[in-house]
């Protein structure tokens, strides 16, 4: 019987030496990134609409990116991130005919929706995750008669990116 | 479900609770990933061109675009030039987008000068009539201030300008002249 004590208590000590070797604490980390959201504000949608433009042009059409006509964004990421924008200087719209029109875009931004201002290097988000986009622009401040009438469109991208991803 | 809990308790049974936090951990980061750490926005841009709007006169007038109400004579009720009939209403081509609507606007009356006596003045009251094509002066229809036309195939319309003159007793002799302006806008 003593023998069988001894023996059930070698078997614990052993039991206890090969917890203690595989108790190793392991820390487990899981960043997560909200991921970057474009909303429209305002009523113009996505669409910069310069509306109807009589020929022969002489002065260039433009929108303030400021303007009830512009197109407004909102961004949504990680609060207080930083992000960088790709903001094409320009766009090309297709119409009727052959000639295309260019679009050079006048971009504004800022985390707060009440300041546009310039955009220069990289952005930070709010800290809310916030920042908003102002778009406007403007066509050539020449546009002869010969050019096509009709209905010109074209698609203008921008693009946003967590700094570093 | 079924299956998500048999994974769960096979994952228990080899890699015990922690590793359960994993399994559900990595899915979860795995639906941000990549697809939305860049965003592209798409900004639609339009714009719809027009051909700029003209008028030309034409046949009916002088060539100038001036209307001459002629001679009246003194003291009578009133000098009338009809726009459907008579070949001294001034006939004006509007030229523009075609199949564009088009309004016309003028003043109701215009204050006619005396060439000699600046002071003194007559009130002529135009009268418009407008159609599709310039053959069609008879038929014209009446074109009030504030009218909207439509210009058609061909992005033309045709309108003739007529009016009257009301001079009133003891009105001073003389050539009256005033400038009476059309405006059409799209």
């Amino acid at each position: 019987m003593k023998n069988l004590f001894i023996v059930m208590a070698l078997a614990l000590g052993l039991a206890v030496t090969a917890s203690a070797q595989v108790g190793q604490n392991i820390t487990v980390t899981a960043n997560l990134t909200r991921g970057l959201t474009w909303t429209t504000v305002g009523n113009n949608g996505s669409t910069l609409n310069f509306g109807t433009i009589t020929l022969p042009v002489t002065t260039a059409p433009s929108i303030s990116p400021t303007s009830t006509s512009a197109v407004q964004l909102s961004l949504l990421g990680d609060n207080n991130a930083s992000v960088s924008f790709t903001i094409p200087t320009s766009a090309s719209l297709t119409g009727p005919g052959s000639s295309n029109l260019t679009f050079t875009a006048n971009v504004m931004g800022s985390s707060s929706q009440s300041s546009p201002g310039t955009i220069s290097g990289n952005q930070q988000l709010s800290s809310n995750g916030n920042y908003y986009i102002w778009v406007g622009g403007n066509l050539p401040n020449s546009i002869p008669t010969t050019q096509a009438t009709g209905q010109y469109s074209g698609t203008y991208e921008i693009t946003v990116q967590y700094v570093g991803s | 479900m079924k299956f998500k809990m048999s994974a769960r308790s096979i994952a228990a049974r080899f890699f015990g609770p922690l590793s359960l936090s994993i399994l559900l951990l990595c899915p979860t980061a795995g639906l941000f990933a990549q697809s939305t750490l860049t965003k592209v926005a798409p900004i639609t841009v339009q714009a719809n061109l027009v051909q700029g709007l003209s008028i030309t006169p034409s046949a009916g007038s002088d060539g100038l675009g001036n209307l001459n109400l002629g001679s009246t004579t003194h003291n009578s009720a009133a000098a009338d030039v009809n726009p459907n009939s008579s070949p001294s209403a001034g006939l004006m081509t509007i030229n523009g987008e075609p199949a564009m609507n088009v309004t016309i606007n003028y003043t109701p009356a215009v204050q006619l000068i005396h060439n000699g006596q600046g002071g003194t003045t007559i009130s002529f009251v135009p009268n418009v009539v407008g159609a599709t094509a310039s053959t069609m002066q008879q038929s014209a229809s009446p074109l009030p201030s504030g009218s909207t036309l439509n210009l058609g195939t061909n992005g033309n319309f045709c309108f003739w300008l007529g009016g009257s003159v009301f001079i009133p007793p003891g009105q001073a002799p003389g050539t009256y002249t005033g400038v009476f302006d059309i405006t059409i806008g799209y």
